[in-house]
């Protein structure tokens, strides 16, 4: 990444979109506090990132559960961590649980379960903490298409009307102008920002018929255009190097 | 037309290993009836149970498989907690795993087992020795496999645990040991047999008692069926402690897939 | 083979021991000594540091092992056709269906001492004094373990009364009691004296004469250590056997006439074991009175070895004593063999 200049508003729902390997991944672990950057500043809320930002919560692509723990120590270990302990801890955890629909899992252990119940288990583990800032790292591009769909309406379910941050980095162009207020387009490596589109659909969104709206077809062709640009010259790229 | 795979039948490997077990048996105490084979190199099995009936009635086979199983099992915990503790310690701090590493790595390719009489002579010939001989050969085992299942383990964990709050320790109890027990247990299961050399080896240059004593006190005697009846029992003791660590295994790792 | 008569006669006209190298090919013939150059076994290395098995014909290749054991293992076997144990192991061996059998004794009084830290003589009076004790022997299920035993059993205590370790016969023996590892130890010269000379041992007890024997096992003779064949070896190959013997023989005639001194200095440092010359001498004039004339056996030492064994093992062996040894050997050497 060079001379990115990012300036997120809270409370929407942004999404960083562009070629792979531009640096998508690398702005939500510097935003988290994971990796440090090693020219410019990091802020949260004014104030420089020193360590794991506070009230952040992360969901990765990959499986991050722990497979060692059941469904419901999974869901309590961030409480445990942060000292909550206790009927509360376990109120709450069920609660989430309730909430993405696996009532009933709690003593299963991952493997136990399909890849769209982890991820599931994963938003359970991530919300229950309550963090102000949820970081998304192409959360649902593991998953099939239909459990892709599904995943995106419950994320909206639950973000809605909770005022919390949501930075959602995707590859795929459809689900960003389905999910978010705001798309930003980044370039091919080093990624710079290239645009910013404001998403005006209406909320609550309709996961399933909102690509039927002429608007949003609309938006897409003004956002491919400049995406596939950075595709191309990503591609040509690797060919050069390769 | 698609071929199942069928599962393997349980009871038709097991009956298959005892068919097999008798025939080897009874094929050998027949040569050494027929005289093809010389008994004073091979004992027979008749003559083997016999000698640990024997040795049963003179009560030597409880007193020396206690010390045995005594000094094994003393090595394989001392030597197991060592080979852990550093293998945690090595793994999680880099600057420490890049000065100490190499320096296991060497020391392990030193044959320990020539370094037992140098053991008997700076402990004597009591437990000691034996239970130390055991350690020096249980503990490199076990912490190269736990080194390498910290090294090994799923960075997106780690990340996952830091965002929500956990600190070093945190990091290590929740993601880095557990996902080292794999590893782990499966080292504890092949240290059972090297922690049984050491303290058989150590009884073998220098004890009063135990199987490594029993063993070769009957070599000494040219009594080839003491030296067979040693190795049986021996051999039984290594499967009961390790179906006794695979028992404890399936409980600790419940979380694992099962495999067929 | 002519060369080699006429080397010989040389060395005999003379009456200087030289090393002769008979002309023409030599029979190879690999011996198993039970030990690193005690003296236990001193005739095997006199008449290989002496020439006495070249003068024969023979080139006789000797490995030494940890104990008497191995080389009564390595006879028994096969990979030896003679070796130097004690008879201990033929009795051993016979009990296994394995006849072998001893072509000349070196020895008829153990030849070991036992040895405690010179702090500690004071504190054993009496035998009885060692009861769960720690003592060394040489090897477990050796000749000398049977002897620990049975001296503990004529002392009126039980097999458990003492704890038996195997500490070796050299080195190993001297520190597992400088060490404090054992509270006594049988030795064997030249290690036996050594410790004491050095002043890190005393001798609590020797079994180097007959009086002491008697004293302490209540035999007048014991059979102990020599050379050994198997009985088919004896059948097959009588003239081979009888050059091996009449080289031992040489070799006990050497010593009965010549000082501890000169037999040292005769001796290559690597077969006094690495032993300094006037240690070494000390150490023969030590185990002096044990050795027999000409490696000479009697039915009645070899009963008293029967016996020990007996209570060694639990059972009285099965075996016939006079299959366990033979004289034809040694007694034509005895007449036809000169220094």
């Amino acid at each position: 990444m060079r001379d990115v200049e990012l300036d997120i508003e809270p409370q929407r729902f942004v999404a960083l979109v562009g070629p792979s390997g531009c640096g998508k991944s690398t702005t939500l672990s510097l935003i988290a506090g994971l990796d440090a950057p090693t020219a410019g500043t990091v802020s949260v809320r004014g104030r420089p990132v020193d360590g794991i930002t506070d009230s952040a919560g992360f969901l990765f692509q990959r499986d991050a559960l722990l497979p060692w723990k059941s469904v419901r120590d999974n869901v309590l270990l961030p409480l445990q961590l942060r000292g909550v302990r206790g009927s509360e801890a376990n109120a709450r955890a069920a609660e989430w649980i309730g909430r993405v629909g696996l009532r009933g899992f709690e003593a299963s252990y991952p493997h136990q379960l399909s890849g769209g119940m982890r991820k599931r288990v994963s938003l359970a583990q991530t919300l229950v903490y309550d963090p102000q800032i949820l970081l998304m790292d192409e959360p649902f591009s593991a998953l099939d298409v239909q459990t892709r769909n599904l995943m995106e309406a419950e994320l909206l379910g639950l973000w809605q009307g909770s005022g919390k941050t949501v930075i959602f980095v995707t590859h795929d162009l459809e689900e960003a102008i389905a999910l978010a207020d705001e798309v930003v387009v980044m370039t091919a490596g080093p990624a710079r920002v290239k645009a910013r589109y404001d998403v005006t659909l209406a909320r609550p969104r309709d996961i399933e018929n909102v690509r039927l709206d002429p608007r949003f077809t609309e938006l897409y062709s003004k956002m491919w255009n400049d995406l596939r640009d950075e595709v191309l010259e990503s591609y040509a790229r690797a060919n050069a190097a390769g | 037309m698609r071929e199942r795979t069928r599962p393997v039948n349980r009871w038709l490997v097991t009956a298959t290993q005892v068919a097999l077990a008798v025939a080897f048996l009874a094929g050998w105490e027949l040569g050494v009836r027929a005289g093809k084979i010389d008994s004073f190199f091979f004992s027979s099995p008749s003559q083997i149970g016999a000698t640990i009936g024997n040795w049963w009635h003179q009560g030597y086979i409880v007193k020396d498989v206690l010390i045995t199983m005594w000094e094994t099992v003393l090595g394989l915990i001392i030597g197991g907690i060592v080979g852990i503790v550093l293998g945690i310690v090595l793994a999680s701090n880099r600057f420490l795993g890049a000065v100490f590493e190499p320096l296991l790595v060497l020391l392990n390719s030193i044959p320990r087992v020539t370094l037992v009489p140098l053991f008997i002579l700076w402990f004597g010939f009591s437990l000691l020795s034996k239970v130390v001989s055991a350690v020096v050969l249980v503990l490199f085992v076990v912490f190269f496999a736990t080194y390498a299942g910290i090294k090994d383990v799923d960075p997106t964990l780690v990340a996952n645990v830091r965002v929500m709050g956990a600190k070093r320790m945190d990091v290590v109890r929740h993601v880095l040991v557990p996902s080292a027990l794999t590893w782990i247990f499966a080292s504890l299961r092949s240290a059972v047999g090297f922690a049984l050399i050491g303290a058989v080896v150590a009884e073998y240059f220098g004890a009063s008692a135990g199987v490594g004593y029993r063993i070769q006190y009957s070599e000494a005697q040219l009594n080839t069926s003491g030296v067979f009846g040693g190795l049986a029992i021996l051999m039984v003791l290594v499967t009961f402690v390790d179906t006794f660590i695979r028992w404890v295994q399936r409980r600790v790792l419940v979380w694992k897939p099962v495999e067929l | 083979m002519i060369g080699g008569i006429a080397a010989a006669g040389a060395s005999t006209v003379f009456g200087v021991p030289t090393i002769v190298i008979a002309a023409g090919p030599k029979e190879k013939v690999p011996v198993v000594v039970g030990s690193e150059h005690a003296l236990v076994y001193l005739p095997w290395d006199v008449a290989k540091a002496l020439g006495y098995f070249d003068a024969e014909g023979l080139d006789v290749e000797i490995t030494y092992t940890k104990g008497g054991s191995e080389a009564a293992t390595a006879l028994a076997s096969g990979t030896c056709d003679y070796s130097g144990n004690a008879i201990d192991h033929a009795i051993a061996a016979a009990e296994r269906g394995k006849s072998l059998v001893m072509i000349a004794d070196f020895m008829n009084q153990p030849g070991i001492a036992l040895l405690v830290r010179p702090g500690d003589r004071d504190r054993y009076k009496t035998f009885t004094d060692f009861k769960g004790k720690t003592i060394g022997v040489t090897s477990i299920g050796s000749a000398t373990h049977v002897l620990a035993l049975w001296i503990a059993h004529r002392a009126g205590m039980g097999k458990d009364d003492i704890k038996i370790v195997g500490v070796g016969g050299g080195s190993t023996m001297i520190s597992a009691l400088t060490g404090n590892q054992v509270d006594a130890t049988y030795g064997n010269d030249p290690y036996a004296t050594t410790l004491i000379k050095t002043g890190r041992g005393v001798q609590w007890m020797g079994l180097y004469t007959s009086a002491e024997t008697r004293r302490a096992l209540g035999f007048r003779e014991y059979c102990f250590t020599g050379a050994l064949t198997r009985a088919e070896v004896i059948q097959k190959n009588p003239e081979r056997t009888q050059k091996i013997v009449n080289a031992l023989v040489r070799a006990h005639k050497y010593m009965a006439t010549h000082s501890s001194a000169q037999i040292a200095a005769a001796l290559s440092d690597e077969f006094r074991g690495g032993t300094p010359q006037d240690n070494w001498a000390a150490s023969y004039s030590h185990s002096r009175p044990a050795y027999t004339q000409h490696g000479e056996m009697s039915i009645e030492a070899v009963r008293a070895v029967m016996e020990t064994n007996g209570y060694f093992l639990g059972a009285a062996p099965k075996v016939d004593p006079a299959k366990l040894f033979d004289n034809t050997f040694v007694d034509k050497a005895a007449r036809t063999v000169k220094v």
